[in-house]
């Protein structure tokens, strides 16, 4: 099977290793991912801040492109992009005034403009449709035993309520999917806090406040790692630890998946984190 | 739109206006303080975004325009959902920047912000000779926001870290073959739209 598949810009560059670990992950499942030709950058914070008309038509022309390709999903790992795609998809839906002239703007532009045939998926979610989730445990040669995490969800991906797929408050489905893995999940409040990643260039000395609080708090809950499905939530996790003594490794839940699945590449992603998970997954010989 | 604060907006256009630009109805806010409760930032920010919101009832543009939220908030969406009057504070705190740089009043002490947003939309347009038109270019940002921040020693080596790992392309993508110009011609329609 074949799924459409929007890596977003940050899978290309910092958060290489959740692009290789995504379409390793998805192809033991039996499922290619095949990538949206000439998708563009979402706008991130730095669109909807700015401009309203960008807020809206960057995402927009994705959606135009995946429909044009005659794609009735599109798989996007990136919770940002995620959560501005699928946001203008609604918007599109719902046929807001705004939605409806970036719409009409996108199809003197391009030529079509978006239908609202497309549904925007996160992988988290893809995976725990029964069809993959049920054949989790099956496929586990390295369970993930004795390993502490702490998952973390962070904000885009549950908020707001027109792009969760999960509980808002308290999600659930990547501590099922771990727990399912065979890691030890641990119970912490913070799992849908922000991490401030959109200021991590511009006000770093907030950013490293709020990773201090971050990562002291899943240390408190026992965990000895942390895992997201947000490439912005894993380098701002990873990248701002200098205030914590022991820094702990920053996953994305695919590469955990990958590496229960004993998938030949795991070590190659991990090579690329800046706080070296290769200590912790050796003591439990993980890799 | 249930008002709230019918007073406090009777005479009060810059109220309105907001709540226009912002589609929230911010009269309904009385003051909870749950977005306040659950903002990650509220410790760095001068104002609460109830606060905020109370200063626009209020039609204090100024105050409003000087105070660092606007530029803190960094769209989390926990106010959103938590709001019992379905106020998104976000969607407000966009508006008053995007407002702000309109009337071209950003205090000095959040211009490194909106400077940031400016340089990586700017990439998004590409270059000349490298090209890169449509995808952020990570390299490209930092490198620009240095120059233009004078903070050329600042991370250095987490940079080197990242370069050393494939983390930060040396040059941009240039993904766009047949549909090359899109994105220009967006940012084109983007400036035309702020002009009117």
């Amino acid at each position: 099977m074949k799924l459409s598949y929007y890596p977003g810009c940050s899978l290309h560059s910092t958060a290489a290793e959740y692009n290789m670990a995504t379409e390793a992950v998805f192809a033991s499942f039996g499922v290619e991912l095949v990538e949206l030709p000439e998708w563009n950058c979402c706008g991130a914070t730095a669109g909807h801040s700015t401009d309203k008309f960008l807020a809206l038509a960057l995402p927009l022309r994705n959606l135009v492109i995946a429909e044009a390709e005659q794609q009735s999903e599109l798989v996007l790992p990136c919770a940002a992009c995620y959560n501005l795609i699928k946001g203008a998809d609604h918007y599109c839906r719902q046929g807001t005034p705004e939605a409806n002239d970036a719409n009409e703007e996108l199809k003197s532009i391009m030529g079509s403009s978006y239908n609202c045939t497309v549904n925007v998926t996160h992988p988290l979610e893809v995976i725990m449709k029964k069809e993959y989730v049920g054949k989790v445990s099956e496929m586990l040669k390295k369970p993930l035993s004795g390993l502490k995490l702490a998952p973390y969800y962070g904000c885009l991906l549950t908020r707001p309520t027109y792009v969760a797929f999960d509980d808002i408050e308290q999600p659930k489905a990547m501590d099922e999917l771990m727990k399912l893995a065979g890691a030890d999940v641990r119970r912490w409040s913070y799992k849908t806090d922000c991490c401030g990643g959109s200021l991590t260039v511009p006000r770093v000395d907030i950013v490293y406040e709020i990773t201090k609080n971050l990562i002291t708090a899943a240390q408190r809950a026992g965990a000895d790692a942390v895992v997201t499905a947000c490439p912005l939530c894993q380098m701002t996790l990873d990248t701002r630890q200098k205030e914590i003594d022991k820094p702990i490794p920053i996953f994305f839940f695919t590469e955990l998946l990958g590496i229960s699945f004993g998938h030949p590449e795991a070590k190659k992603w991990m090579k690329k984190h800046i706080v070296d998970p290769i200590p912790l997954l050796t003591s439990l010989s993980l890799v | 739109m249930p008002t709230v604060n019918k007073l406090a907006t009777e005479n009060n256009a810059f109220c309105q206006e907001i709540m226009d630009k912002s589609h929230q109805p911010i009269t309904s806010c009385y003051h909870c303080m749950k977005c306040a409760g659950g903002c990650p930032i509220n410790f760095a920010m001068e104002h609460n975004n109830y606060e905020i919101l109370r200063i626009i009832q209020l039609g204090e543009k100024d105050k409003v325009f000087k105070s660092n939220t606007p530029w803190l908030c960094v769209g989390c969406k926990t106010c959103a959902v938590r709001c019992p009057n379905g106020i998104d504070t976000s969607k407000v705190m966009d508006t008053i920047k995007m407002e702000t740089i309109a009337e071209n009043k950003i205090p000095a002490s959040h211009y490194n912000i909106k400077l940031f947003y400016e340089l990586f939309l700017d990439c998004m347009k590409g270059f000349p000779i490298i090209g890169g038109e449509g995808r952020s270019y990570e390299l490209g940002l930092m490198g620009l926001y240095k120059l233009c921040t004078g903070t050329y020693l600042a991370e250095m080596e987490l940079g080197k870290e990242m370069t050393k790992r494939g983390k930060m392309p040396f040059l941009p993508h240039n993904a766009l073959k047949r549909r090359k110009g899109e994105i220009k011609k967006i940012f084109q329609v983007a400036k035309e739209k702020r002009a009117r």
